[in-house]
């Protein structure tokens, strides 16, 4: 992972952006569906607000979507796109379930606004695998073939991660892929089986 | 002949759809008119409602009601599989509460068409609370005066003995107290030992000690820890036609029917249960969680669907730990680290609901891993206005190793005995008994016990004496010592109903009521019923996960005893499958069904002439 990437992860720099969006985002606050709560703007946007309809490219397709200003990327693609494969575990940029790719590098959509996804492509679990034959990613492959992960809330997250990281660094070592996705953690403790198919996604990937 | 299918490798039935992203946990599932619901936790350890106003709460626009305990149905009794009824615990957890025992136990729920409008409802209630005593230190309350965690007491008393056919009613609570020369102990740093509710022994402990070349009394705390599973204890719920539809987060999927029916006070076969995915358990979801009961209470209220999506600081309250003991071991050892004798005492904290299993299962699994020749074991588990302790992997038989491993380091280092061979020397062989003797007089026993072969595998693939003596040397800036550790637990219980249809597609359809942990049991389990009929894998379709699919009773998953247990069940469907096709072949191109082979393929075509 870079010292780039690594700081896009960091806590600090998400409630910076928050701030500097001019909204609060409670983690207990999602959903906007109908509310017409403490002036949120509406759709169109009153003056000095950010513009609420956007458009969102998520796995190869453009789509139009009204979003709120403080509104996280996780919510978006679950409530809104109905892209479920993407987990929320901690909500708070700890667990690393949610992690998707935005322009190949993976970042934790529970703590990435989706305002900042504009013009960026976002990738998630369900955009891996070939849209027109449905063939497995080589690192959804080496899960199969190594039956990797246990209860798998965690998996979408680490898969996302291992291929952002493998795009940086095609053949790593075991240590190396282990700090590449040593941002994820699984709760069952399969942590040796899972580096295990990620390193057998890696070997398929070269080929 | 080998195997085809059991103890080969395959792709399991759930894969492809987890590392695609399409299978479904409790919050991937969306129904047209889904509200939300969020929780109003309590703020105080240990209270009491005098009064709740939900008028600005209400005035909202969005909001659709509200849940509170008063709408909750009393809890059902119990009738276990056995057909013995037990009698509900009217003290113990419910999915709401007028008097929450911890600090954010759900109090009252909100439902509203967003989340965010009822997050700002629950900003808007307001809450008379009358502030109770609590207790959150299991000692703090054992001390004389010590505050209790629930107004009636701090420990569960005994269940009474029902008589043949009678229902069980649960223990009363009571008090328990000691005496500050009990606690005279304390300033020494070690556990005090007052009086207990519970205590067993065998064998001569007393003249055990005598015997011994090393006594050590030593006192140990583990900590307590939190079940956190990935995917908080969410569920979301709908009624069509009469019938509650819950989607839920649960370790077992059949029998988490009987649990919400018990919850809810409904009738079983108005409940479908839906959970093809759970992310985590780890003992804590058993059979479900009682909170699910709330979005299902509301659904049925506001005629929606209505999604609780429980947050990881709620998941942090509700979701369990495992219960933090407090131990003083006192053990006496021969020369070559034999046990003599063992003073086992603890000190359980139990959270503030009904009583954890740990406490006694502490005691009996030391019993069987380090076989003492003469054992005491005095307990009790006193309630705390903590989080719910719950079940967590090897329940109490972890915490019973944790207290008792450091004490056999120090032996083997004061006696001058390798680690690995003092574990040996009390290592359980064969049939190998443990605790107390039970009412007939015969204590219970292993089947089978091969610890000692475990050792000697486990150090010779670690290079047990080669890196032992790099032990304890400084390398830069760390120091690294090594050391050994038993572990046991108890495991397998009853299997149920083998379930599976061959259709004349010669497809094998099998139903399971298993859960699916990722454990994989709801599938391998299975794999011996098409193994036993001869049918290739790629043949057999596995549905499980949904009981409105005619899904068979299973065992509750948990305790590792599922694929154990049912495998032997779907072993006796498998062979009646073989019995019963035999039996048709013979009917219907003669002879006897023994002279019929049921192999490779299976086709209800008539055979060629």
């Amino acid at each position: 992972m870079t010292e780039d990437a690594a700081k896009q992860f960091s806590r600090r720099n998400f409630i910076k952006g928050v701030i500097a969006t001019g909204a609060v985002a409670s983690s207990s606050a999602y959903l906007f569906r109908s509310t017409t709560l403490q002036g949120q703007p509406s759709a169109g946007g009153a003056p000095g607000t950010a513009e609420r309809l956007i458009t969102l490219n998520v796995n190869g397709q453009d789509r139009r979507l009204d979003v709120m200003p403080q509104e996280t990327l996780a919510m978006t693609l679950r409530y809104k796109l109905g892209l479920t494969g993407t987990k929320i575990g901690c909500d708070r940029a700890e667990c690393g379930a949610c992690t998707v790719l935005v322009d190949d590098v993976p970042h934790y959509s529970c703590s990435f606004l989706t305002h900042r996804a504009r013009g960026k492509k976002v990738v998630t679990i369900e955009g891996l695998a070939d849209a027109a034959t449905g063939k497995l990613s080589a690192v959804q492959q080496g899960v199969i073939d190594e039956q990797g992960f246990q209860c798998a809330f965690c998996m979408s997250g680490f898969i996302m991660a291992a291929t952002g990281y493998l795009k940086t660094n095609p053949n790593p070592t075991r240590q190396e892929l282990a700090h590449g996705v040593s941002g994820n953690l699984c709760r069952c403790q399969d942590y040796d089986k899972i580096l295990t198919a990620l390193m057998r996604g890696a070997q398929l990937m070269r080929g | 002949m080998a195997n085809k299918l059991i103890g080969q490798n395959y792709v399991t039935p759930d894969l492809v759809a987890k590392v695609t992203g399409a299978a479904k946990y409790a919050e991937d599932f969306r129904a047209d008119g889904m509200l939300f619901c969020k929780l109003l936790l309590s703020p105080l350890p240990h209270g009491r409602i005098r009064r709740i106003d939900t008028s600005k709460a209400l005035a909202l626009p969005g909001v659709k009601g509200v849940l509170t305990a008063d709408d909750l149905p009393a809890p059902a009794d119990v009738v276990t599989d056995l057909g013995q009824t037990i009698k509900a615990n009217t003290k113990g957890e419910k999915a709401l509460t007028n008097e929450p025992v911890y600090q954010g136990e759900p109090v009252l729920a909100v439902a509203a068409v967003d989340e965010l409008t009822a997050s700002e409802a629950i900003e808007r209630i307001e809450i008379d609370w009358e502030p109770l005593p609590f207790v959150v230190d299991p000692l703090v309350s054992l001390r004389p005066g010590g505050p209790n965690a629930r107004l009636e007491g701090n420990i569960w008393g005994k269940a009474k003995p029902a008589a043949p056919g009678a229902p069980i009613t649960p223990p009363a609570i009571e008090e328990l107290k000691w005496t500050d020369a009990d606690f005279a102990e304390y300033e020494h740093g070690r556990l005090p030992m007052g009086t207990t509710p519970d205590e067993w022994a065998y064998g001569d402990v007393e003249a055990g000690f005598k015997n011994a070349a090393l006594v050590l009394d030593e006192t140990f705390v583990t900590p307590n820890t939190s079940h956190q599973t990935l995917e908080p204890r969410t569920a979301m719920a709908y009624w069509q036609n009469g019938k509650l539809y819950i989607h839920c987060s649960t370790q077992s999927v059949v029998q988490t029917v009987g649990s919400m029916s018990r919850w809810l006070h409904l009738d079983a076969k108005d409940i479908v249960v839906i959970s093809q995915y759970t992310g985590g358990g780890f003992g804590s979801k058993a059979t479900g969680t009682i909170t699910a009961v709330i979005p299902a209470l509301l659904s049925k209220r506001l005629n929606a669907p209505v999604m609780m999506r429980i947050d990881r600081e709620t998941e942090h309250y509700i979701g369990g730990a495992r219960p933090a003991m407090h131990g003083r071991l006192k053990v006496g050892f021969a020369k070559d680290g034999r046990i003599t004798a063992l003073d086992m005492f603890v000190v359980n904290e139990n959270g503030p609901y009904e009583p954890v299993g740990d406490t006694g299962t502490s005691g009996r699994m030391v019993s069987l891993l380090y076989q003492p020749q003469a054992m005491r074991w005095r307990g009790v588990s006193v309630l705390t206005n903590t989080p719910p302790r719950r079940a967590q992997s090897q329940p109490g038989g972890m915490q019973g190793i944790v207290l008792i491993e450091p004490i056999l380091a120090k032996a083997a280092r004061k006696l001058g005995v390798d680690q690995v061979a003092l574990h040996r020397v009390n290592a359980p062989e064969g049939k190998a008994e443990f605790g107390p003797a039970g009412p007939q007089g015969r204590r219970a026993h292993a089947t089978s016990a091969f610890i000692k072969e475990a050792l000697d595998r486990g150090a010779t693939e670690f290079r047990w004496e080669e890196r032992k003596a790099h032990g304890g040397k400084r390398q830069g800036s760390k120091v690294r010592g090594y050391g050994v550790s038993t572990s046991v637990f108890v495991a397998g219980s009853t299997g149920y109903d083998g379930l599976f249809v061959i259709k004349p597609d010669g497809r094998m359809y099998i139903q399971s009521g298993i859960g699916n942990l990722g454990t994989e049991s709801m599938s391998d389990c299975h794999r011996v019923s098409a193994e036993l009929v001869g049918i290739p894998w790629e043949k057999v379709d596995v549905t499980w996960g949904n009981t409105g699919k005619n899904l068979p009773w299973s065992c509750v998953s948990g305790g590792s005893q599922t694929t154990h247990a049912h495998t032997r069940a779907a072993h006796a469907a498998g062979k009646d499958a073989v019995k019963k096709l035999q039996e048709l072949a013979a009917k219907v191109h003669g002879g006897k069904p023994e002279q019929y082979t049921v192999a490779t393929s299976v086709s209800l075509a008539p055979a060629a002439a």
